[in-house]
């Protein structure tokens, strides 16, 4: 009788069943990899657990069916039939709703049965039905402290046939709650002995576990619950804005996190798996993609603390595979929600992504860079384009300082992004294309009177870079850019090159002279800066050698080249102060200070105070000015009170025109230093007025 | 600020509270963060602003990138005029209904309408949505 009916259910193994074991090993379906069986079993020998297992419940079947339990297993059996016939149903429900997601149904079976057989437990349980007086009711189940009953259940009413006469419905949405809930509490209140425990032990775990590892979970309880209220009322509206199932997830997931964060801060053991049943059932319905309530909280538990649970629940999420991202955005949630708060904890913390981790691997900037890493980068990147962007720099420094989250586009970026732009305004034909704009820009250059050039635009004169090009790049329609070609003839345009007229003849702009003057300028600080090599080398050689003839005339190499290095320098006296405004002379000049004897120095100095207000300004990001002022010390140090005043005499008008100087020039590091260590000497010396 | 003479530039709107108006009749309000050659936008501390009637919702969402081509407009906030005048806000849940009910009301008009024309021997089309606008 036994073998034949199983509660009420069939017992024959069909044909394919065994089909069904067998096939599993040859298949290109991996069933013995990690998700099938949860973290537990990969490490162990499942093979040898599982028939530890039946022996188990076999002893313990036997001694069961002998003891005085027999009257109270018979009517827990009858509730457990009813139960089973709601789990039988959900079963089908489950089984819909595969049929629904996966292609073919034949591969859905052998899914099925694989995923199902190659759990060692289930195998174990499947054995164990077949024997009389089964056993999976018995109490000996809570001997295995990591099984989850209602997941054997399933297993074991998981037949090929029963699949058939499935009940109900299309659409996952027109799934009853009531019925889960009531189904789903008539099966905690059954199995108080034997499962119960196990669920509850669970709980607990999982309750420490989240108690210690997240100690601010009561604070999110509290902000969750409205937003929770919410997000069922939204539910429940009906959101026909829900086109966007990302945002959807986004609101919806962390829902179920808190919900289970929250009731398991509860210490009920009864209602909290019940309590969230139903939640999460409510939440999960518009997916569609959710089927079993059951279900889909045990994979979130899993994935939560999977050394806690049963290796039995890993099969689960081989199930639909649509399930397998959505654990994945829970995990990667899981992280987010449960830790700390970025810096900007606004009023709804949840939705505005402080940690910015999610769903982004691939993206480069946004989500996945923290506060931090921004700032290197940035930095980093730090491009140092001075003429034209020193006030861009300088902005974005400031902006950074006040919102954290500003600046994200750093000035290299907007000016590839404006170059791009510039590019794709170039035109072949002006006066096609844009016929006002260039006429109006015609008139405005003959108001100017200034000689015509080239800028990045609609161009009036026939670019001779764009002469041998041809092809023109295919254009889309409607779209916003065009699509950008690079060619030996009209390369991307990299750097700033304009076309230089050698012969003075031709007209050039400012623009240009200047920039000719500033290469001259560098180019003459890199000569000198040849001489400064070689008297380095020099030196190096001196202290090598002992007291010799080539000592001594390397020695008075040495002072040929300081004096050949000093006069280059200082020579064309505008040129040097030009020379102090680059970063490079400076730092020259600061090597050649340590060569040369004080008047030199004091020369140098003086000249620098003389024009600090434009030295300074020039100074402001390189700050080399503070090389000097080592040398500075040092001379003060040594010179005569005479000097002193006289420099001082030479700092009073610059302390005067204050008000009309520009700031830069007071907030020099120099100066202060200077003025400062001016006003001790005196002092020092008894010096009345300065 | 530009290098590109009578061109304005998204970049003038970086880091600025803006709204900005989709194809699909959306409106979301945020901080422009960065932007790229195709006028895609990221937008930081995002809300959507729903209006029915005189009432207004917004429902939160973070940080958004929109696509180039979906964006009808966008406009500077103003943050001391952003007093939404003779509006009231009320929690997005109601709102969401508010729209809700709307769309069921709008709906139902066309449905009218294209009864009404049918029993004329006319065929009714609906009329072109926003998005067809652009």
């Amino acid at each position: 009788m036994e073998s034949e009916n199983f509660f009420g259910f069939d017992t024959t193994f069909p044909p394919d069943e065994d089909e069904g074991n067998g096939d599993f090993e040859d298949s290109e379906y991996d069933a013995l990899n990690d998700e099938t069986f949860g973290s537990a079993a990969v490490g162990g020998d499942w093979e040898k657990s599982h028939e530890q297992l039946a022996s188990l419940t076999e002893a313990e079947r036997m001694r069961m069916s002998a003891g005085k339990d027999i009257k109270n297993l018979g009517s827990r059996h009858i509730d457990i039939d009813y139960k089973l016939q709601e789990l039988h149903n959900k079963e089908e429900f489950q089984r819909t709703l595969e049929n629904l997601s996966l292609s073919s149904s034949l591969d859905k079976k052998r899914l099925y049965e694989r995923s199902i057989a190659s759990s060692p437990l289930i195998d174990a349980t499947c054995e164990i039905s077949s024997s009389p007086g089964s056993s999976i009711w018995s109490p000996t189940l809570g001997l295995l402290p990591s099984i989850n009953t209602s997941q054997i259940k399933q297993a074991i009413n998981s037949r090929p046939d029963n699949a058939l006469n499935s009940p109900l419905f299309n659409n996952a949405q027109q799934y009853n709650h009531s019925n889960v809930q009531k189904s789903l509490s008539d099966l905690n209140l059954g199995f108080q002995i034997s499962s119960m425990k196990t669920v509850s032990e669970i709980e607990e775990e999982l309750k420490r576990q989240h108690l210690n590892n997240h100690q601010n979970a009561p604070r999110y309880t509290n902000n969750l619950e409205p937003e929770l209220v919410r997000q069922l009322n939204l539910k429940k509206a009906g959101n026909i804005q829900n086109s966007h199932s990302y945002l959807n997830m986004r609101g919806t997931v962390p829902n179920v996190q808190s919900l289970i964060n929250h009731p398991l801060l509860n210490n009920q053991s009864n209602l909290p798996l019940h309590g969230h049943m139903h939640n999460t059932s409510g939440n999960m319905k518009p997916f569609g993609n959710i089927p079993h309530p059951l279900q889909s909280t045990h994979p979130l538990l899993s994935n939560f603390h999977s050394k806690t649970l049963p290796a039995g629940l890993g099969n689960v999420s081989n199930y639909a595979a649509l399930r397998h991202p959505f654990l994945q955005q829970v995990n990667q949630r899981n992280h987010h929600i449960n830790f700390p708060n970025g810096p900007n904890l606004g009023r709804k913390n949840m939705n505005r992504n402080m940690d910015k981790k999610p769903f982004d691997q691939n993206k480069r900037y946004d989500q996945h860079r923290s506060h931090q890493d921004q700032r290197e980068k940035n930095i980093q990147h730090d491009g140092r384009i001075r003429r034209d962007s020193d006030a861009e720099w300088e902005e974005w420094m400031r902006i950074r300082q006040e919102d954290e989250y500003a600046g994200l586009m750093t000035p290299k970026e907007k000016s590839w992004l404006r170059n791009i732009q510039a590019m794709q305004l170039q035109t072949d034909n002006p006066y096609q294309d844009d016929y006002y704009f260039v006429m109006y820009s015609v008139k405005q250059q003959r108001k100017r009177e200034e000689e015509v050039v080239s800028f990045d635009g609609l161009q009036l004169l026939h670019d001779k870079s764009k002469e041998g090009k041809e092809y023109e790049p295919p254009r889309l329609e409607n779209s916003l850019g065009k699509l950008q070609v690079a060619s030996v003839n009209a390369p991307r345009k990299i750097i700033d090159l304009q076309v230089v007229h050698l012969d003075s003849s031709h007209p050039t702009t400012i623009f240009q002279r200047d920039m000719r003057k500033h290469r001259h300028l560098l180019l003459h600080v890199e000569k000198l800066y040849n001489i400064q090599i070689e008297l380095d080398d020099l030196e190096r050689k001196i202290r090598a050698l002992p007291d010799c003839p080539t000592r001594d005339l390397f020695r008075s190499k040495c002072r040929q080249l300081i004096g050949k290095l000093w006069t280059g320098l200082i020579n064309p006296h505008e040129a040097f102060v030009q020379l102090l405004c680059v970063r490079k002379g400076k730092t020259l000049t600061a090597r050649i200070l340590s060569w040369v004897s004080p008047n030199e120095i004091e020369h140098v100095l003086a000249t620098v105070i003389q024009n600090l207000p434009l030295v300074s300004k020039k100074d402001l990001y390189d700050k080399r000015l503070l090389l000097f002022w080592p040398h500075a010390d040092r001379f003060f140090n040594i010179s005569s009170t005479s000097t002193i005043v006289s420099f001082g005499m030479m700092m009073e008008p610059q302390l005067k025109d204050q008000k009309k100087q520009s700031i830069p020039a007071l907030s020099s590091e120099v100066k202060p230093p200077l003025t400062g260590h001016d006003a001790a000497c005196s002092k020092d010396r008894g010096e009345e007025s300065i | 600020m530009s290098e590109i003479p009578g061109a304005a530039q998204l970049f003038d709107e970086l880091d600025k509270k803006l709204m900005v108006y989709l194809r699909d009749g959306r409106t979301l309000i945020g901080i422009l963060r960065s932007v790229d050659q195709f006028a895609n936008l990221v937008l930081h501390r995002t809300i959507e602003r729903i209006h029915v009637g005189k009432q207004y919702g917004d429902i939160d969402r973070g940080v958004i990138l929109i696509r180039g081509e979906n964006v009808v407009l966008l406009g500077e906030i103003d943050e001391d005029k952003d007093v939404m005048n003779g509006l009231t806000e009320v929690s997005f849940e109601e709102i969401l209904e508010a729209q809700r009910i709307e769309q069921e009301n709008h709906q139902e008009q066309e449905n009218l309408r294209a009864k009404f024309m049918k029993e004329r021997g006319l065929q009714y089309t609906a009329e072109i949505g926003p998005d067809d606008m652009y």
